[in-house]
């Protein structure tokens, strides 16, 4: 028979039986709604977590003094100018090496207030971070050995702070402690959005400014952390395990310096989402067969209610195949009208996560042809039964069938 | 057209047989106009189902249309129904949700007809019983008669050999059942082979050939000299009916 009449035949029956098809869905809906909703929140999370990586940069490395054991650091364990220098000459591996502090603070222009998370740097920090200019320039040699009170802001707090005036030479007041300082501003910065990066850092905007200066405000001489970026992400670890080892070295001790990278985070974040998955895939096989049952067991009382139908359809001259399709046509229409609706709720529910988490949700193509494919398969397979059930009745006892 | 050889068909059920149809040898020619009759449980309605390839012999053999059918497999056997009968049936048995027009499209659809010349067929077709102006009725909107009409509609649409109708008259009043007649004699005329069962010699005596069965046996295979004409008929009853009125 005709594919296209079939499909006519199934719509009309299921739309004459809105309410019991909507019924039969729900397992399908619930089912496919989910798993359309955790996973395209995941991708949104995961892509996030990509952004954050591009900015933090997946070869850069922070080395700094182990403050786990806190106790036990005396000042001699203090990182120094000539740490700094040792790294940086250590070979090809390394890239650049800059000192690195932070601190929060105010900034202050006429009324305005915005918190800020200074960063202290040196002008070779430009080459660890992936920051791009926007105006004026980074921080150079000579603020840096003049401890200049200049300020490298991004492009929102400038346009926080003076609208649509130039920013690039006006100054700001920032606090430390309880004293202010007026700073110069020598550069904008392209303002890097991210969710995880702003979770991070709070609501604050991040700065930077030489870290002779820095320290010269904050009364703190001492050296605590390195930034350092290496030539090849994959060996990330064991630059860092080197650069430990030379410190311990230098400084004659052990067990006082640790490495923070990206990969432990990413690791950690891996083993959550593929837990996470593991579980909505039980909680979606579950519903998603379910809801097969369910279609089995609607397409059983419609083979019977229809019997009649049947009988007459084949004294017309409908072979068994005929009246096959016909029914799985039908369990497939349902089972897919179910699959559409729990996308449409999928999506909804992904959006209203996603406002919670403060990243939006990802939609690719690929789910969506997975979901319309998974939702075809579990027609047909509990389609099948009933179907052929139809196919091979007696067509005299179904005529004769009240 | 139709032959029969020694066609017999058993019932089982578990230890007990019914015996159907025993050794029945039939003749029927194409352009005839045969009535079959005989008491109930004689066996017309499973010889009805085997001519029509719903049903199988046991032993025998049925040749339709120089084809021997009692052979072959489902299938095929579809295809047959599909090409070579036209059903018609006490209970009209039309697809109660969808209009007189589609009811009559649904064999057309079995033979891979396109939409718009299955529309055309079906419509052609109704015009033919008369019922032009209710195409696009459900069943439950028309009377028994106008049913029956659309599933005599139905039964030509698509030039079959033979046209079966097993009582097709018995859930109708007598005008209506005239009606139904008069339009199987205009086909026989119009050279269509028909081959009704009923219980009423009155309706049997539309026909040319009166062929009677008993517990599964011909019995007896006789001519109709002079058939009556439903048109005749009709006008008579409504004659009749003005009487009573007055
Ligand atoms: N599926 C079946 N299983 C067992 N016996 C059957 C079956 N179908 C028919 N029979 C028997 O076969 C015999 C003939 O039945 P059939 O329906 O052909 O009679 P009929 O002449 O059409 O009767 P009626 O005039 O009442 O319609 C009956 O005795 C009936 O009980
Ligand atoms: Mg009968």
């Amino acid at each position: 028979m005709n594919f296209l009449e079939s499909i006519k035949v199934a719509v009309n029956c299921i739309l004459q039986n809105k309410m019991r098809s909507i019924l039969t869905m729900l397992g399908i809906i619930i089912g496919i709604g989910s798993v359309v909703a955790i996973v395209s929140v995941m991708q949104g999370g995961q892509q996030e977590m990509n952004k954050t990586l591009e900015k933090f940069g997946t070869n850069r490395l922070i080395i700094q003094l182990n403050w786990n054991e806190w106790d036990k650091i005396t000042s001699r364990d203090y990182l120094t100018e000539g740490d700094i220098q040792a790294v940086r000459e250590m070979g090809e591996d390394i890239v650049a090496v800059s000192p690195l502090i932070n601190y929060g603070s105010t900034a202050k222009v006429g009324k305005e207030k915005e918190d800020l998370l200074i960063y202290g740097v040196s002008p070779e920090h430009i080459l660890i971070e992936n920051i791009e200019m926007v105006k004026g320039r980074f921080i150079n040699d000579d603020d840096y050995k003049s401890k200049r009170a200049v300020i490298v802001i991004d492009e929102k707090l400038a346009d926080k702070l003076f609208e649509e005036e130039e920013a690039v030479g006006k100054q700001i007041v920032i606090t430390a402690g309880s004293q202010n300082n007026t700073v110069t501003i020598c550069g904008i910065i392209k303002a890097q959005d991210s969710a995880l990066g702003s979770i991070m850092e709070g609501n604050r905007s991040t700065v930077y400014m030489p870290i002779t200066t820095v320290n010269k405000m904050f009364y703190d001489d001492y050296l605590y952390a390195m930034s350092v970026k290496v030539a090849d992400s994959d060996k990330i670890d064991e630059v860092g395990q080197k650069i430990i080892d030379l410190l311990h070295r230098r400084h004659r001790n052990e067990n006082k310096y640790i490495m923070q990278n990206l990969t432990q985070a990413i690791e950690q974040v891996n083993q959550f989402t593929s837990t996470f998955t593991l579980i909505i895939a039980v909680i979606a096989g579950i519903s998603l067969f379910v809801g097969g049952i369910g279609i089995m067991n609607i397409m059983l009382v419609s083979v019977t209610e229809r019997t009649r139908e049947i009988g007459i359809r084949k004294s017309l001259g409908a072979n068994r195949n005929d009246i096959l399709i016909q029914f799985l046509i039908e369990a497939v229409i349902i089972s897919l009208i179910g699959g559409i609706l729990g996308m449409l709720l999928g999506i909804s529910v992904a959006y209203m996560i996603s406002s919670l988490a403060k990243w939006p949700p990802v939609f690719s193509i690929g789910n969506i042809i997975l979901s319309f494919a998974i939702t075809t398969m579990i027609g047909i397979i509990f389609g099948v039964y009933p179907a052929y059930k139809a196919a091979k009745l007696d067509p005299i006892e179904a005529l004769r069938f009240e | 057209m139709i032959k029969t050889k020694n066609l017999t068909k058993i019932y089982k059920n578990g230890s007990i047989e019914v015996k159907a149809l025993v050794d029945v040898n039939l003749h029927i020619e194409n352009g005839e106009f045969v009535a079959i009759m005989g008491p109930s449980g004689s066996g017309k309605s499973t010889l009805m189902n085997i001519l029509g390839c719903l049903d199988r012999v046991t032993s025998g053999s049925y040749v339709l249309d120089g084809v021997d059918v009692s052979t072959m497999g489902d299938r095929e056997l579809a295809r047959i129904r599909n090409r070579k009968i036209g059903f018609v049936f006490q209970s009209f048995n039309l697809l109660p949700r969808i209009t007189a027009l589609h009811n009559v499209e649904l064999p057309m659809i079995y033979s891979g007809i396109s939409a718009r010349k299955r529309r055309k067929k079906a419509e052609l077709a109704l015009e033919k019983v008369g019922l032009a102006d209710r195409m696009h009725h459900k069943p439950n909107e028309l009377s028994g008669g106008q049913r029956q009409r659309v599933a005599i509609a139905r039964a030509l649409v698509n030039n079959p050999a033979i046209i079966l109708a097993d009582e097709p008259t018995g859930n109708l009043d007598s005008h209506s059942g005239e009606e139904i007649m008069a339009i199987f004699q205009r086909l026989n005329k119009e050279g269509a082979t028909i081959v009704l069962v009923t219980h009423e010699r009155d309706i049997a005596l539309h026909t040319r050939r009166i062929i009677s069965f008993r517990d599964g046996s011909l019995v007896k295979d006789e001519p109709v000299t002079k058939p009556v004409d439903a048109v005749d008929m009709m006008a008579k009853l409504s004659d009749m009916k003005d009487k009573h009125n007055i």
